[in-house]
Protein backbone atom coordinates (compact mmCIF):
# COMPACT_ATOMS: atom_id res chain seq x y z
CA UNK A 1 0.00 0.00 0.00
CA UNK A 2 1.39 3.42 -0.83
CA UNK A 3 0.88 5.94 2.23
CA UNK A 4 -1.45 8.80 1.27
CA UNK A 5 -1.64 11.13 4.41
CA UNK A 6 1.23 13.17 5.36
CA UNK A 7 0.92 12.39 9.35
CA UNK A 8 -0.60 8.58 8.70
CA UNK A 9 1.64 6.32 10.66
CA UNK A 10 -0.08 3.54 8.97
CA UNK A 11 0.39 2.97 5.24
CA UNK A 12 -3.15 3.43 3.47
CA UNK A 13 -4.41 1.67 0.12
CA UNK A 14 -5.12 4.32 -2.08
CA UNK A 15 -8.97 3.91 -2.75
CA UNK A 16 -10.21 5.38 -6.08
CA UNK A 17 -13.05 6.56 -3.57
CA UNK A 18 -10.33 9.30 -2.80
CA UNK A 19 -11.00 11.30 -6.01
CA UNK A 20 -15.14 10.57 -5.63
CA UNK A 21 -15.72 14.52 -4.15
CA UNK A 22 -19.20 14.79 -5.81
CA UNK A 23 -21.92 12.18 -4.54
CA UNK A 24 -25.18 12.33 -2.96
CA UNK A 25 -26.26 9.67 0.22
CA UNK A 26 -29.80 8.97 1.27
CA UNK A 27 -30.55 7.00 4.13
CA UNK A 28 -30.52 6.74 8.01
CA UNK A 29 -28.75 8.25 11.15
CA UNK A 30 -28.89 6.79 14.57
CA UNK A 31 -26.87 8.41 17.34
CA UNK A 32 -27.04 6.77 20.76
CA UNK A 33 -25.23 7.48 23.94
CA UNK A 34 -25.97 6.14 27.68
CA UNK A 35 -29.10 8.65 28.28
CA UNK A 36 -30.06 9.18 24.59
CA UNK A 37 -31.25 7.84 21.32
CA UNK A 38 -31.86 9.33 18.31
CA UNK A 39 -32.71 8.16 14.84
CA UNK A 40 -33.31 10.27 11.83
CA UNK A 41 -33.37 10.46 8.26
CA UNK A 42 -30.60 11.50 6.23
CA UNK A 43 -29.40 13.49 3.14
CA UNK A 44 -26.17 14.29 2.64
CA UNK A 45 -25.47 16.42 -0.83
CA UNK A 46 -21.37 16.83 -1.34
CA UNK A 47 -20.39 18.94 -4.09
CA UNK A 48 -16.66 19.40 -3.28
CA UNK A 49 -13.92 18.65 -0.51
CA UNK A 50 -15.58 20.85 2.63
CA UNK A 51 -18.29 22.16 0.42
CA UNK A 52 -21.82 19.66 1.35
CA UNK A 53 -25.63 20.20 2.71
CA UNK A 54 -26.72 17.42 5.45
CA UNK A 55 -30.75 17.41 6.30
CA UNK A 56 -31.98 15.62 8.90
CA UNK A 57 -35.45 15.37 10.06
CA UNK A 58 -37.47 12.84 12.21
CA UNK A 59 -40.59 10.63 10.56
CA UNK A 60 -42.92 13.56 10.91
CA UNK A 61 -40.75 15.69 9.73
CA UNK A 62 -40.73 17.50 12.78
CA UNK A 63 -37.22 18.79 14.39
CA UNK A 64 -35.63 18.88 11.13
CA UNK A 65 -31.92 20.29 11.28
CA UNK A 66 -29.77 22.00 8.44
CA UNK A 67 -25.99 21.85 7.50
CA UNK A 68 -24.42 23.88 4.93
CA UNK A 69 -20.78 23.85 4.69
CA UNK A 70 -18.57 25.87 1.86
CA UNK A 71 -14.53 25.93 2.90
CA UNK A 72 -14.19 28.09 6.30
CA UNK A 73 -17.52 28.70 6.14
CA UNK A 74 -20.03 26.43 7.90
CA UNK A 75 -23.97 27.16 9.12
CA UNK A 76 -26.30 25.14 10.90
CA UNK A 77 -30.18 25.46 11.09
CA UNK A 78 -31.75 23.93 14.10
CA UNK A 79 -34.77 24.66 16.42
CA UNK A 80 -35.65 27.98 14.99
CA UNK A 81 -31.90 29.41 14.59
CA UNK A 82 -29.75 29.79 12.28
CA UNK A 83 -26.17 29.59 13.59
CA UNK A 84 -22.70 30.74 11.36
CA UNK A 85 -19.08 29.42 12.38
CA UNK A 86 -15.62 28.71 11.30
CA UNK A 87 -15.42 24.82 12.95
CA UNK A 88 -18.17 22.67 12.26
CA UNK A 89 -17.70 20.01 15.21
CA UNK A 90 -17.25 23.27 17.93
CA UNK A 91 -21.10 24.47 16.48
CA UNK A 92 -22.20 21.17 16.74
CA UNK A 93 -20.90 20.27 19.64
CA UNK A 94 -22.59 23.30 21.42
CA UNK A 95 -26.04 23.42 19.18
CA UNK A 96 -26.58 19.65 19.21
CA UNK A 97 -24.43 18.08 21.99
CA UNK A 98 -22.16 15.58 20.24
CA UNK A 99 -18.94 15.90 18.80
CA UNK A 100 -19.46 14.79 15.38
CA UNK A 101 -16.31 15.57 13.32
CA UNK A 102 -17.99 16.06 9.83
CA UNK A 103 -14.85 17.16 8.32
CA UNK A 104 -13.82 13.52 8.95
CA UNK A 105 -17.08 12.45 7.78
CA UNK A 106 -16.88 13.28 4.47
CA UNK A 107 -14.67 10.81 3.93
CA UNK A 108 -14.99 8.27 6.01
CA UNK A 109 -18.78 7.73 4.42
CA UNK A 110 -16.46 6.81 0.92
CA UNK A 111 -14.89 3.95 3.11
CA UNK A 112 -11.66 5.63 3.09
CA UNK A 113 -9.68 7.66 6.25
CA UNK A 114 -9.70 11.01 6.15
CA UNK A 115 -6.25 11.78 4.39
CA UNK A 116 -5.16 14.52 6.99
CA UNK A 117 -5.34 12.80 10.06
CA UNK A 118 -3.05 9.75 11.31
CA UNK A 119 -4.79 6.27 10.65
CA UNK A 120 -4.23 4.67 14.21
CA UNK A 121 -5.23 0.57 12.85
CA UNK A 122 -6.31 -0.12 9.74
CA UNK A 123 -7.62 -3.51 8.31
CA UNK A 124 -8.98 -4.26 4.80
CA UNK A 125 -9.90 -7.00 3.49
CA UNK A 126 -8.41 -8.92 0.37
CA UNK A 127 -9.69 -6.55 -2.70
CA UNK A 128 -8.44 -3.86 -0.30
CA UNK A 129 -12.16 -2.52 1.32
CA UNK A 130 -11.80 -1.14 4.33
CA UNK A 131 -13.21 -2.96 7.05
CA UNK A 132 -12.10 -1.28 10.08
CA UNK A 133 -10.05 1.87 10.76
CA UNK A 134 -9.32 3.86 14.08
CA UNK A 135 -8.57 7.77 13.54
CA UNK A 136 -8.69 10.85 15.96
CA UNK A 137 -10.25 8.23 18.76
CA UNK A 138 -13.26 7.16 16.53
CA UNK A 139 -13.60 3.45 16.21
CA UNK A 140 -15.19 2.65 12.83
CA UNK A 141 -16.56 -0.81 10.85
CA UNK A 142 -17.22 -0.44 7.19
CA UNK A 143 -19.66 -2.93 5.44
CA UNK A 144 -22.33 -3.96 3.07
CA UNK A 145 -20.49 -2.65 0.28
CA UNK A 146 -22.43 -2.13 -2.87
CA UNK A 147 -20.75 -1.46 -6.60
CA UNK A 148 -21.79 1.98 -8.48
CA UNK A 149 -20.44 2.35 -11.84
CA UNK A 150 -17.10 2.21 -11.49
CA UNK A 151 -16.92 2.63 -7.28
CA UNK A 152 -17.24 0.45 -4.74
CA UNK A 153 -18.98 2.33 -1.50
CA UNK A 154 -20.23 1.40 1.79
CA UNK A 155 -24.26 0.37 3.11
CA UNK A 156 -23.41 0.67 6.88
CA UNK A 157 -20.99 2.17 8.89
CA UNK A 158 -20.49 2.50 12.79
CA UNK A 159 -18.42 4.67 14.53
CA UNK A 160 -17.74 4.82 17.90
CA UNK A 161 -16.26 7.40 20.31
CA UNK A 162 -16.31 6.80 24.12
CA UNK A 163 -20.02 6.37 25.14
CA UNK A 164 -21.53 7.77 21.55
CA UNK A 165 -22.28 5.53 19.03
CA UNK A 166 -23.03 6.09 15.48
CA UNK A 167 -25.02 4.25 12.60
CA UNK A 168 -25.30 5.67 9.13
CA UNK A 169 -27.32 3.13 7.00
CA UNK A 170 -26.76 4.44 3.31
CA UNK A 171 -29.29 2.97 0.98
CA UNK A 172 -28.80 5.06 -1.82
CA UNK A 173 -25.97 6.27 -3.33
CA UNK A 174 -25.66 8.57 -6.19
CA UNK A 175 -22.11 9.81 -7.67
CA UNK A 176 -20.80 12.36 -9.93
CA UNK A 177 -24.16 14.22 -8.70
CA UNK B 1 -48.31 22.25 -3.33
CA UNK B 2 -47.53 24.72 -0.05
CA UNK B 3 -47.86 28.06 -0.66
CA UNK B 4 -45.89 29.92 1.80
CA UNK B 5 -48.32 30.78 4.43
CA UNK B 6 -46.64 34.10 4.73
CA UNK B 7 -47.62 34.89 1.34
CA UNK B 8 -51.67 33.39 2.07
CA UNK B 9 -52.24 35.78 4.96
CA UNK B 10 -50.83 38.63 3.91
CA UNK B 11 -52.89 38.74 0.52
CA UNK B 12 -55.75 39.31 3.26
CA UNK B 13 -56.83 42.52 4.70
CA UNK B 14 -56.89 42.15 8.13
CA UNK B 15 -60.98 42.67 8.68
CA UNK B 16 -61.08 39.90 6.11
CA UNK B 17 -59.26 37.32 8.39
CA UNK B 18 -60.68 38.82 11.72
CA UNK B 19 -64.49 38.00 10.43
CA UNK B 20 -63.24 34.48 9.57
CA UNK B 21 -61.99 33.54 12.38
CA UNK B 22 -63.70 29.99 13.53
CA UNK B 23 -64.25 28.25 16.47
CA UNK B 24 -63.26 24.57 16.77
CA UNK B 25 -66.84 23.13 16.27
CA UNK B 26 -66.34 24.23 12.46
CA UNK B 27 -63.60 22.42 12.19
CA UNK B 28 -64.33 18.95 13.90
CA UNK B 29 -66.81 17.24 12.22
CA UNK B 30 -64.49 17.98 8.80
CA UNK B 31 -61.84 16.07 10.58
CA UNK B 32 -64.03 13.57 12.65
CA UNK B 33 -64.07 10.79 9.23
CA UNK B 34 -60.22 11.02 9.07
CA UNK B 35 -60.06 10.35 12.73
CA UNK B 36 -61.35 6.87 12.38
CA UNK B 37 -59.91 5.91 8.55
CA UNK B 38 -57.07 4.35 6.58
CA UNK B 39 -55.58 6.13 3.35
CA UNK B 40 -51.90 6.59 1.88
CA UNK B 41 -50.04 9.58 2.64
CA UNK B 42 -47.39 11.47 0.33
CA UNK B 43 -45.22 13.58 3.07
CA UNK B 44 -42.74 16.66 1.66
CA UNK B 45 -40.21 18.35 4.13
CA UNK B 46 -38.94 21.86 2.78
CA UNK B 47 -36.71 24.34 4.20
CA UNK B 48 -37.14 27.71 4.50
CA UNK B 49 -36.02 28.49 1.37
CA UNK B 50 -38.81 26.32 0.15
CA UNK B 51 -36.21 24.00 -1.05
CA UNK B 52 -37.63 19.99 -1.00
CA UNK B 53 -35.57 18.21 1.26
CA UNK B 54 -37.40 14.99 2.11
CA UNK B 55 -40.15 13.28 0.72
CA UNK B 56 -41.63 10.14 1.36
CA UNK B 57 -44.54 8.40 1.59
CA UNK B 58 -46.57 5.13 2.61
CA UNK B 59 -50.28 3.97 4.68
CA UNK B 60 -51.62 5.19 7.49
CA UNK B 61 -54.44 3.76 10.17
CA UNK B 62 -56.37 6.01 12.08
CA UNK B 63 -58.72 4.84 15.29
CA UNK B 64 -60.08 7.79 17.62
CA UNK B 65 -59.10 8.39 20.34
CA UNK B 66 -55.13 8.10 20.31
CA UNK B 67 -54.66 5.21 18.18
CA UNK B 68 -52.62 5.47 15.12
CA UNK B 69 -50.31 3.80 12.31
CA UNK B 70 -47.99 5.95 10.26
CA UNK B 71 -46.18 3.46 8.42
CA UNK B 72 -43.50 5.02 5.94
CA UNK B 73 -42.33 3.24 3.20
CA UNK B 74 -40.83 5.39 0.52
CA UNK B 75 -37.73 5.73 0.16
CA UNK B 76 -36.84 3.91 3.21
CA UNK B 77 -38.84 1.83 5.77
CA UNK B 78 -40.07 3.37 9.33
CA UNK B 79 -43.34 2.77 11.51
CA UNK B 80 -44.56 5.16 13.96
CA UNK B 81 -47.18 3.19 16.12
CA UNK B 82 -49.12 4.11 18.89
CA UNK B 83 -52.07 2.24 20.95
CA UNK B 84 -52.72 5.73 22.73
CA UNK B 85 -50.70 4.56 25.87
CA UNK B 86 -47.36 3.77 23.98
CA UNK B 87 -45.77 5.27 21.02
CA UNK B 88 -43.20 2.77 19.30
CA UNK B 89 -40.94 4.68 16.60
CA UNK B 90 -39.34 1.56 14.84
CA UNK B 91 -36.81 2.13 12.36
CA UNK B 92 -35.89 -1.41 10.62
CA UNK B 93 -32.49 -0.21 8.56
CA UNK B 94 -31.42 0.91 12.32
CA UNK B 95 -32.57 -2.16 14.11
CA UNK B 96 -33.93 0.63 16.85
CA UNK B 97 -37.24 1.24 18.59
CA UNK B 98 -37.62 4.27 20.63
CA UNK B 99 -40.65 3.87 23.09
CA UNK B 100 -42.31 6.98 24.17
CA UNK B 101 -45.62 7.65 26.30
CA UNK B 102 -48.39 8.93 24.33
CA UNK B 103 -49.00 11.58 27.21
CA UNK B 104 -46.37 13.84 26.79
CA UNK B 105 -46.24 13.71 22.99
CA UNK B 106 -46.31 17.22 21.87
CA UNK B 107 -43.60 16.79 18.96
CA UNK B 108 -46.60 14.38 17.66
CA UNK B 109 -49.11 17.33 17.99
CA UNK B 110 -49.98 16.85 14.15
CA UNK B 111 -50.42 13.15 14.65
CA UNK B 112 -53.26 14.12 17.61
CA UNK B 113 -54.80 16.43 15.79
CA UNK B 114 -56.39 13.55 12.92
CA UNK B 115 -56.57 10.89 15.14
CA UNK B 116 -59.37 12.57 17.04
CA UNK B 117 -57.77 14.19 20.23
CA UNK B 118 -59.47 17.40 19.02
CA UNK B 119 -59.24 18.70 22.60
CA UNK B 120 -55.91 20.17 21.13
CA UNK B 121 -57.88 22.43 19.14
CA UNK B 122 -60.52 23.26 21.37
CA UNK B 123 -58.21 25.75 23.44
CA UNK B 124 -55.01 25.43 22.07
CA UNK B 125 -55.10 27.24 18.45
CA UNK B 126 -56.35 30.39 16.99
CA UNK B 127 -58.87 28.99 13.77
CA UNK B 128 -59.22 30.84 10.75
CA UNK B 129 -60.97 29.74 7.42
CA UNK B 130 -58.69 31.11 4.32
CA UNK B 131 -60.98 32.70 1.84
CA UNK B 132 -59.53 33.18 -1.60
CA UNK B 133 -60.85 36.46 -2.66
CA UNK B 134 -62.86 34.70 -5.75
CA UNK B 135 -64.82 32.36 -3.40
CA UNK B 136 -66.27 34.38 -0.43
CA UNK B 137 -69.28 31.86 -0.52
CA UNK B 138 -68.31 30.54 2.65
CA UNK B 139 -71.11 27.75 1.91
CA UNK B 140 -68.54 26.87 -1.29
CA UNK B 141 -67.50 22.95 -0.03
CA UNK B 142 -65.21 22.71 -3.14
CA UNK B 143 -62.18 23.97 -1.87
CA UNK B 144 -61.98 24.92 1.91
CA UNK B 145 -58.68 26.24 3.54
CA UNK B 146 -57.85 26.61 7.34
CA UNK B 147 -55.20 28.07 9.44
CA UNK B 148 -54.89 26.94 12.67
CA UNK B 149 -51.89 29.10 15.04
CA UNK B 150 -50.92 28.08 18.26
CA UNK B 151 -51.73 30.25 20.82
CA UNK B 152 -48.43 29.49 22.41
CA UNK B 153 -45.49 26.83 20.73
CA UNK B 154 -42.18 27.52 20.40
CA UNK B 155 -41.55 24.89 17.77
CA UNK B 156 -44.71 24.99 16.19
CA UNK B 157 -45.61 28.07 13.80
CA UNK B 158 -48.96 27.40 12.11
CA UNK B 159 -50.97 24.10 10.69
CA UNK B 160 -52.83 24.48 7.48
CA UNK B 161 -55.69 22.22 6.57
CA UNK B 162 -57.34 21.79 3.19
CA UNK B 163 -60.48 20.06 2.72
CA UNK B 164 -62.52 19.33 -0.88
CA UNK B 165 -66.25 18.33 -0.44
CA UNK B 166 -65.77 18.08 3.43
CA UNK B 167 -63.06 15.78 2.45
CA UNK B 168 -59.50 16.30 4.23
CA UNK B 169 -56.86 17.18 1.26
CA UNK B 170 -53.68 18.29 3.01
CA UNK B 171 -52.09 19.19 6.23
CA UNK B 172 -49.19 21.64 6.15
CA UNK B 173 -47.30 22.00 9.66
CA UNK B 174 -45.04 24.74 9.60
CA UNK B 175 -42.34 24.84 11.83
CA UNK B 176 -40.90 28.34 13.98
CA UNK B 177 -38.02 27.07 12.10
CA UNK B 178 -39.44 27.67 8.77
CA UNK B 179 -39.17 24.00 8.31
CA UNK B 180 -42.58 23.12 6.67
CA UNK B 181 -43.93 19.64 5.99
CA UNK B 182 -46.62 18.50 3.57
CA UNK B 183 -48.81 15.87 4.51
CA UNK B 184 -50.89 15.04 1.65
CA UNK B 185 -53.82 12.22 2.32
CA UNK B 186 -55.02 9.48 -0.53
CA UNK B 187 -57.59 6.57 -0.43
CA UNK B 188 -58.79 7.54 2.69
CA UNK B 189 -61.59 5.37 3.54
CA UNK B 190 -63.33 4.86 7.31
CA UNK B 191 -61.87 2.05 8.88
CA UNK B 192 -63.90 -0.97 8.68
CA UNK B 193 -63.11 -3.71 11.12
CA UNK B 194 -59.19 -3.32 12.29
CA UNK B 195 -58.04 -5.11 15.12
CA UNK B 196 -57.22 -3.28 18.10
CA UNK B 197 -53.53 -5.45 17.61
CA UNK B 198 -52.79 -3.01 14.49
CA UNK B 199 -51.97 -0.43 16.67
CA UNK B 200 -49.84 -2.44 18.96
CA UNK B 201 -45.84 -3.39 18.31
CA UNK B 202 -44.11 -6.33 18.97
CA UNK B 203 -40.61 -6.02 19.58
CA UNK B 204 -38.80 -7.65 16.69
CA UNK B 205 -35.30 -10.33 18.30
CA UNK B 206 -32.37 -8.91 18.10
CA UNK B 207 -33.68 -5.12 18.05
CA UNK B 208 -32.32 -2.34 20.30
CA UNK B 209 -34.79 -0.84 22.48
CA UNK B 210 -34.95 2.86 23.70
CA UNK B 211 -37.19 4.20 26.30
CA UNK B 212 -37.74 7.83 26.11
CA UNK B 213 -39.55 8.79 28.77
Amino acid sequence: CESIGKKSSLPVYNSPAFALDNWQIRGKLGIKTESDRASSSLKWTQSELDSYQINLAGPLGQGAVKMTAKPDQFTLVSRGKTYHSESPRQLLLNQLGWDLPVDHFQHWVKGVPSPFQRVDAIEYDDNGTLLSLSQDGWDLEFSRYQTYGSWTLPGKLTAKIQSLSLTLIIRDWETGH
Amino acid sequence: ASENTAATNSSLSNEAEANNVVNAEELKPLLQPLANSTGEFEQRLYDQQGELVQESSGTFALKQPGRFRWDTVEPFPQNLISNGKTIWLYDPDLEQVTIKSFADQQDQLPIRLISGDFSVIESGFEISRIIEQSDADLSNTENQHYVLKPLESEQLKTIELTFSENHIQSMTVTETTGFNTVFEFQNNQPLEKLELSTFEFAVPDGTDVFYDD
